[in-house]
């Protein structure tokens, strides 16, 4: 199960999830992980991460010193920007379930989706309201 | 030199005409699989025809028949004199094969590299930044009308205690993130960001179907279901490698507006393939919805487009809150709707503002409404009503036909259809030549073509025709 990919993202949540910076060994042990992972393959995870730009590096009196370099949110932002991808991008790297849609298409779908008039018969569904997902 | 000049005209007209006629032709839709291996043979043979014109050309002083012309060319080259016999106006011709050789092979190349590229950089962002499923207290509601498989509804209730299911709203069950989890190959991830978006990133071992928390808040679980089912489609049959070269093809020549047209096309079809595998997984309506929904939601919207499109009041904001209850109707199978504008307008588009009270009534898709009802399900009324409602249907036009599960509720969604558009009669912007992907998604879930039995093998005869043509034009001309 301890692939680099699950260390990776494991050794990311610790590092988000802490304020400050963190020595290799802190994030040893912060992370719980199914077996108890060697302090160097810690060290070689923040490296391979380093090297990626996700970890930024710290030089401490002893050991080296380790902090993500931008937040959770910030990577997510990226993943979003990428996949919604801002021009008519057909480079195919992502297939998206809908790619974009021009405002007067969305004016159709916006009428198909459109609630009639009569509000008593509103589902139960609990379907919260839409986060404004267009106000990008 | 006839040769030379046969192969020309022949990847002219697969370069041009061929691709304009397929992209605005209506069948494809219909058989999506055999569209694309004939766009797919109609690229190849265009290309091939291309090189092979400009080989024929360079080496046409050698021989009257192109084959053996060839040979003695080879022959020349073997014997350390290339040029032996070549007029300089043939050399020309070496060169635009050349030429034209490099920059197809280079510029495929290119772009698959930068696809491998990006993509391995965003799913190793997605991986990073993103949540696996587990304990998720969002929207994703427990699925009654998820995959039928009961192997999966097990496993996913077996694997229960690692993440708890917040029930909202409904009966407890299965979920479907867990079940697309469980699903081999295909690791889900969740990102924590509202606005609603779902795709995959394709890949040998890595595939990754990504949605986000926006996703998860925007649609039911039947229609997650239908959505995963459809990503997992394209994971599945590895449609980026279909597309994949009709971008480069594009990209070669980017100034030529049927390469674009073609992308285009043969994205839709890879898009309709996929919807028609998620729609025997799960129900075409609920990713009808779905695709309305997200389409909706991903709309370039701030507030001056609304006001262009003269639909202020009516604005998102004020709307979204109510899209839980909305209806998207559908339309019998009216085969005489064939023609886009009509469907467009007729079929997809059912809930204008002038339309009331009937639509509402048969809302949330329910493919199976003995088992426990989903949440939002219709009140008790809802299929009679729908039922009730198709004798207008009938009316309006469209053969009914109660093939598929829900064939009464489409049908009733049909008949208030045809109901509301017919005394609406507005829509005008609605009458519009080509459908929009999207738009043309939804209607072709709502209203599954008929599929003529010849249909399919005339398209792939046409694609062998095609791939054969240029070298039997070299060889017998």
């Amino acid at each position: 199960m301890a692939r680099l990919g699950d260390l990776e993202r494991s050794v990311m949540d610790v590092l988000w999830s802490s304020d400050g910076w963190l020595t290799a060994r802190e994030v040893a042990a912060r992370l719980d992980h199914e077996r108890d992972l060697a302090y160097t393959t810690v060290l070689t995870v923040l490296e391979r991460l380093e090297r990626k730009g996700f970890v930024r590096r710290q030089r401490a009196a002893r050991a080296h010193r380790y902090a993500a370099s931008d937040s959770r949110e910030a990577v997510v932002a990226e993943a979003m920007m990428e996949a919604l991808g801002t021009a008519d991008d057909r480079g195919s790297a992502l297939v998206r379930f809908v790619g974009s849609v021009s405002a007067e298409e969305a004016e159709i779908l916006r009428r198909a989706l459109e609630p009639p008039a009569e509000p008593a018969d509103g589902s139960p569904e609990a379907t919260p309201p839409l986060a404004d997902g267009s106000g990008q | 030199m006839t040769t030379a000049a046969l192969l020309v005209l022949f990847a002219g007209v697969l370069a041009w005409p061929a691709p304009r006629l397929l992209a605005a032709a209506r069948w494809p839709h219909r058989c999506p699989r055999a569209a694309i291996v004939l766009w797919q043979a109609v690229g190849l043979a265009g290309g091939v025809s291309a090189l092979l014109a400009a080989i024929a050309f360079t080496v046409s002083p050698l021989s009257t028949s192109t084959p053996s012309a060839i040979v003695d060319h080879v022959g020349n080259v073997a014997a350390g004199a290339p040029l032996d016999g070549l007029h300089w106006i043939n050399l020309i011709g070496l060169a635009v094969a050349t030429a034209l050789a490099g920059r197809l092979f280079g510029v495929l190349a290119a772009s698959t590299t930068a696809t491998l590229r990006e993509r391995h950089r965003h799913r190793h962002l997605v991986d990073l930044a993103g949540r696996r499923h587990r304990g998720h207290d969002l929207s994703a509601s427990p699925s009654t009308s998820g995959p039928s498989e009961s192997g999966q509804a097990e496993r996913s209730t077996a694997s229960g205690p690692a993440h708890e299911h917040h029930e909202v709203g409904g009966a407890p069950g299965g979920c479907c993130l867990c079940e697309h989890r469980d699903r081999a190959g295909i690791r889900l991830r969740i990102l924590d960001h509202p606005i609603a978006v779902a795709y995959c990133v394709p890949g040998v071992r890595h595939a990754r179907v990504v949605v986000s928390r926006g996703l998860l808040n925007t649609l039911d679980s039947a229609e997650l279901d239908a959505v995963l089912a459809h990503e997992a489609a394209h994971v599945a049959g590895r449609h980026d490698l279909v597309i994949q070269p009709f971008v480069a093809w594009e990209r070669t020549f980017p100034f030529l507006g049927p390469a674009r047209e073609a992308t285009a096309a043969v994205s839709l079809l890879v898009e309709m393939l996929a919807d028609d595998a998620a729609a025997r997984r799960s129900s075409r309506r609920s990713l009808a919805r779905a695709l309305a929904r997200l389409g909706v939601a991903r709309a370039p919207v701030p507030a001056g487009t609304l006001g262009v499109t003269g639909h202020e009041p009516n604005g998102i904001p004020a709307f979204e809150p109510d899209l839980a209850g909305f209806e998207l109707g559908g339309q019998g199978r009216g085969r005489a709707t064939a023609e886009a504008a009509r469907v467009v307008g007729a079929a997809t588009l059912p809930a204008y503002p002038g339309l009331s009270s009937p639509i509402r009534v048969a809302t949330l898709p329910s493919v199976r409404p003995p088992d426990a009802p989903p949440a939002g399900s219709p009140p008790a009324g809802a299929l009679t009503a729908g039922g009730a409602a198709t004798g207008s249907a009938v009316a309006g036009g469209s053969a009914v036909g109660g093939s598929s599960a829900d064939g009464g509720l489409m049908a009733g969604s049909a008949g208030r259809l045809t109901h509301g558009t017919g005394p609406g009669g507005g829509a005008a912007g609605l009458r519009r030549g080509p459908a929009n992907p999207v738009v043309s998604r939804i209607s072709r879930l709502l209203d599954p073509p008929v599929v003529r039995w010849w249909q399919p093998p005339c398209a792939y005869l046409a694609a062998a025709v095609i791939l054969a043509a240029p070298p039997l034009i070299v060889l017998v001309a």
